[in-house]
């Protein structure tokens, strides 16, 4: 047995410190921060509807990338985990389950609700071939159908006609509208005359061809000093059907030294309706005050603005083609999708910060806040501030939330 | 007994055996016999399964196995141990693999051969290291002893000491196929020869029987065979 | 019985050389520690002597963590250097036997068990190795985390804890943050030792003509066991794989793979290995 000793002594050493590194590894996440829900305003039942997710960085100054963990706050619980490196850079919860509903269909697509389109007899899907290499086709759309009910599926590409060579389109909405499938694409030109436009294409899925196609917004962006986009409003539900789209031109200038905002205009605000194929100005409040477009619900669009008193929120009826009663809610940042952000779930009205919960292993001194009001009237319905449970656990950390769930 | 059946076998293009058959029973000492590169070391390798070979051998009747190594040992002209062990290392590994390793024996071998467990087979004489080699091969309960060269390139006194063994009991009722160019050392103790030339067997015979019935030696019949 | 006291043999014979680079591993890892330890602690005192505020100090030369150590050059060269060794042993293992005046490999191929024992008495012996040095290098990490935590104030050690740290270390390459990162690098590890073994065997029993059989061999499993990272750009319009079938899909060519290496193995051991 002596002969045996080195043998056994090495493959014991290799166990046991191997073993202790990963067991001490799995551990150690108990002393990542906690965080809760503190309840300031309203029914604290609300708090339990809430899901915030965000991440948290170790700021360890290194040439690798800081290890990162995702991180899941509910009311009474802070969840830890590392996205595998193989999974979809963003994938939302409605597309996590068309993946599992629809596993053949969905294989190999975008993870990107832009892309998708289903109601209750089909799921339709469109992509460009600018978005990977097309290679001697040139640049096309691929389209993708699936009858829910028969299983059926069918897909097929559709040249574009490109104007410019050096020009990118991407799909940013898919509907279904009086037999066609609608694809709206936003065309960006670059390049010393560079130009961006949001054009809408009907495909009839018979012929496999472009029967129309109708420009929504064009605007020049050569301009050095500004920048100049056409906007889609996002749709609170973008895989559903939607039929109405709102679109502005939003003028910006940047002070580049400090990396502020000297003046931001809103114009051209347009609202498409696909059933009708007609664009119409809008005549809005909206306009007048250029209020920012947020989110569209059904056919009610949300727009805001910060004022002293709090968040006005202007709802305005895109298929009347007028103003609701608005309201204000009792929030005092910008809801500009940096420092806060806006939902609509449930006929509640949510908005939450996105500012960091941590920076350089210090609690942010404004903590962060949930409102949850009612999206008819604004009253708050419920108000919170997420706050660290314990003392902090000193360290280099950074943790952000980028989404709210509401369920 | 052990049957080589039509062996042949290449080098690159070189056909070093093209047909070998003999048999070497137990309780015989076989030799091949033949000049440098007639194939007696590529033989054996066969036989032990060191080389691959188209054609047959059968030991007792039955191919080769892991196995049959445990009553077939093949002792080469260099000793299969490493250069930093000693003697008694080399003893104490093939005790730890082969349950055919007799220790008493391997002890007798050791005070026969004047060799000590302490000796470094890098430090041993030429002569000592085909001495520790033999032993190692002798002291398994072998049935079948396969030898190259036991006799090559060492001094006299302790080919002297070899082929003493051969007269031992040490070899008594094994089968022996031994290799050499030494025909002078060991004609007195081998029992049958196989000339071979050029890859094949010009002639196999019982050296006992040449004898008596046409009164010649090994060394007659290998004059005759390679002369003619 | 027989693939443990080979494998015991394999171990046993390179132990002493086996020592010497855990040694010198260990000498380049504490010796870059405490010269680094030693740096900064001089920086810290050459600032307060200076007048410079600790937080000042913080904002220009950050806190020190086994980072410091660990990010180094000179630290992965250490590292570098125990991969390089027992890579280069990989293929040694097998021709020392072969080569030199005492042919070891009369003795290992005419043991009375099979050959398949040897072949994966050295396959675990230098898996062995490299978990010895997996484990003498985590043993290393606490002791360099323990230098920096007896010598340095604790104002300026960063507080993040060991565990998190490292895993934006460089050392992730050898030392994955989780243990089924572990498994599955050294899982590929383990399809490329096979593949290598298989390739030098090939060489031993064709010569000249293996060399080539066996770089072809060699391709041939790399190309097989990736196939579900390059198949779709060769064949376009087949299936797109989720990550989930991706990593099995892996499991499955590297198994293929492994197996294929250890049947030729046994093949060629048992019908073509020349001696």
């Amino acid at each position: 047995m002596k002969k045996y000793i080195k043998s056994a002594i090495l493959g014991a050493a290799a166990v046991l410190l191997v073993g202790s590194y990963y067991i001490g590894s799995a551990n150690v996440e108990r002393t990542l921060p906690q965080f809760v829900l503190k309840h300031l305003e309203g029914n604290p039942k609300e708090a339990a509807h809430i899901t915030l997710e965000g991440e948290l960085y170790f700021n360890t100054r290194t040439r690798f990338s800081s290890a990162v963990r995702e991180i899941k706050i509910e009311d009474e619980r802070t969840t830890y985990w590392q996205k595998s490196a193989t999974e979809p850079f963003s994938s939302s919860p409605k597309i996590a389950e068309l993946k599992d509903q629809y596993r053949g269909f969905m294989r190999g697509k975008s993870s990107y609700d832009n892309n998708f389109y289903e109601d209750q007899t089909e799921l339709l899907y469109a992509e460009s071939s600018d978005n990977y290499s097309a290679g001697d086709e040139g640049s096309y759309l691929t389209i993708g159908m699936l009858n829910k009910k028969s299983g059926e599926k069918k897909e097929f590409h559709v040249p574009l006609s490109k104007p410019d060579r050096d020009s990118y389109v991407m799909v940013e909405n898919v509907q279904r509208a009086n037999g066609y499938i609608q694809v709206i694409i936003q065309e960006n030109v670059h390049g010393e005359a560079s130009k961006q436009s949001i054009r809408v294409l009907k495909i009839d899925p018979k012929s496999k061809e472009i029967t129309d196609e109708q420009t929504l917004s064009a605007v020049d962006t050569s301009d050095q000093k500004s920048s100049i986009n056409s906007n889609m409003t996002p749709n609170q539900n973008p895989i559903g059907s939607h039929p109405y789209e709102l679109l502005y031109v939003e003028t910006s200038e940047y002070d580049e030294k400090n990396g502020t905002t000297i003046s931001e205009e809103r114009t051209s605000y347009m609202v498409y309706n696909a059933n009708t194929g007609k664009l119409d100005k809008i005549k809005s409040a909206i306009a007048k005050k250029q209020m920012r477009p947020k989110l569209i619900q059904g056919s009610i669009l949300y727009a805001v603005q910060s004022e002293k008193d709090g968040l006005k929120v202007q709802p305005y009826d895109l298929q009347a083609n007028k103003d609701l009663a608005g309201y204000t809610v009792n929030w005092d940042e910008e809801v500009d999708n940096s420092t806060s952000a806006l939902e609509i779930r449930d006929g509640k009205l949510i908005v939450y910060s996105l500012d960091n919960l941590i920076s350089d292993g210090a609690v942010n001194s404004k903590p962060q806040q949930v409102l949850v009001a009612d999206v008819k009237t604004g009253q708050t319905l419920y108000k919170g501030e997420i706050l660290m449970k314990g003392s902090l656990e000193p360290g280099d950390y950074q943790v952000n939330i980028n989404e709210l769930l509401y369920k | 007994m052990i049957e080589v059946q039509e062996i042949k076998k290449k080098y690159g293009r070189k056909r070093v055996l093209d047909g070998v058959s003999f048999t070497a029973e137990k309780g015989e000492i076989t030799c091949l016999i033949g000049i440098n590169g007639s194939g007696k070391t590529t033989i054996l390798k066969s036989i032990m399964g060191l080389t691959p070979y188209r054609g047959t051998v059968l030991i007792d009747g039955k191919p080769l196995t892991h196995h049959t190594y445990e009553k077939l040992t093949f002792i080469p002209d260099a000793i299969t141990m490493l250069a930093n062990m000693q003697i008694g290392d080399a003893m104490d590994f093939m005790k730890d693999f082969y349950q055919s390793w007799n220790e008493a024996r391997a002890e007798e071998l050791l005070g026969f051969f004047k060799l000590k467990k302490e000796d470094r087979i890098s430090d041993l004489s030429k002569g000592n290291t085909a001495k520790a080699n033999l032993l190692l091969g002798l002291a398994l309960d072998a049935d079948y002893l396969l030898m190259d060269e036991p006799f090559s390139g060492i001094d006299i006194f302790s080919r002297e000491q070899i082929a003493d063994v051969f007269t031992s009991h040490l070899i008594e009722n094994r089968g022996v196929i031994i290799t050499t160019h030494e025909i002078n050392e060991i004609e007195q103790l081998i029992d049958k020869a196989v000339l071979l030339d050029d890859g094949k067997v010009l002639k196999a015979f019982s050296t006992e029987e040449m004898r008596l019935t046409e009164g010649k030696s090994v060394v007659d019949v290998m004059r005759e065979v390679y002369q003619a | 019985m027989k693939f443990l006291k080979l494998l015991n043999f394999e171990l046993n014979r390179f132990s002493k050389f086996y020592y010497l680079l855990v040694a010198a591993i260990v000498l380049i890892q504490l010796s870059l520690a405490a010269y680094i330890v030693n740096d900064y602690m001089k920086m810290i005192k050459a600032s307060l002597r200076s007048g410079q505020t600790m937080p000042d100090f913080l904002e220009s030369n950050g806190k020190i963590s086994i980072l410091n150590v660990t990010e180094t050059d000179l630290f992965m060269v250490s590292v570098v250097l125990g991969v390089l060794v027992l890579g280069i042993y990989l293929f040694f293992i097998w021709y020392r036997d072969w080569f030199g005046k005492h042919t070891f490999i009369y003795r290992l191929l005419t043991l009375p068990a099979s050959r398949m024992n040897m072949y994966f008495a050295k396959a675990a012996a230098i898996l062995l190795m490299i978990f010895g040095l997996l484990a003498v290098q985590v043993f290393l990490l606490h002791v360099i985390a323990l230098i920096i935590e007896t010598w340095v104030p604790g104002n300026y050690r960063s507080e993040i804890n060991f565990y998190h740290l490292l895993e934006a270390s460089q050392l992730i390459l050898v030392l994955p943050h989780s243990f089924i990162g572990l498994l599955c690098s050294y899982g590929a590890g383990l399809v490329v030792l096979f593949t290598l073994f298989t390739s030098i065997l090939l060489e031993r029993s064709y010569r000249l003509r293996g060399v080539i059989l066996g770089g072809i061999y060699a391709l041939i499993a790399i190309l097989v066991f990736t196939i579900p990272l390059w198949y779709n750009i060769l064949f376009k319009q087949a299936v797109s794989l989720y990550p989930d079938e991706e990593r099995m899909a892996m499991f499955a060519t590297g198994l293929a793979v492994v197996i294929g290496s250890i049947l030729l193995s046994r093949y060629l051991l048992k019908h073509k290995i020349t001696v």
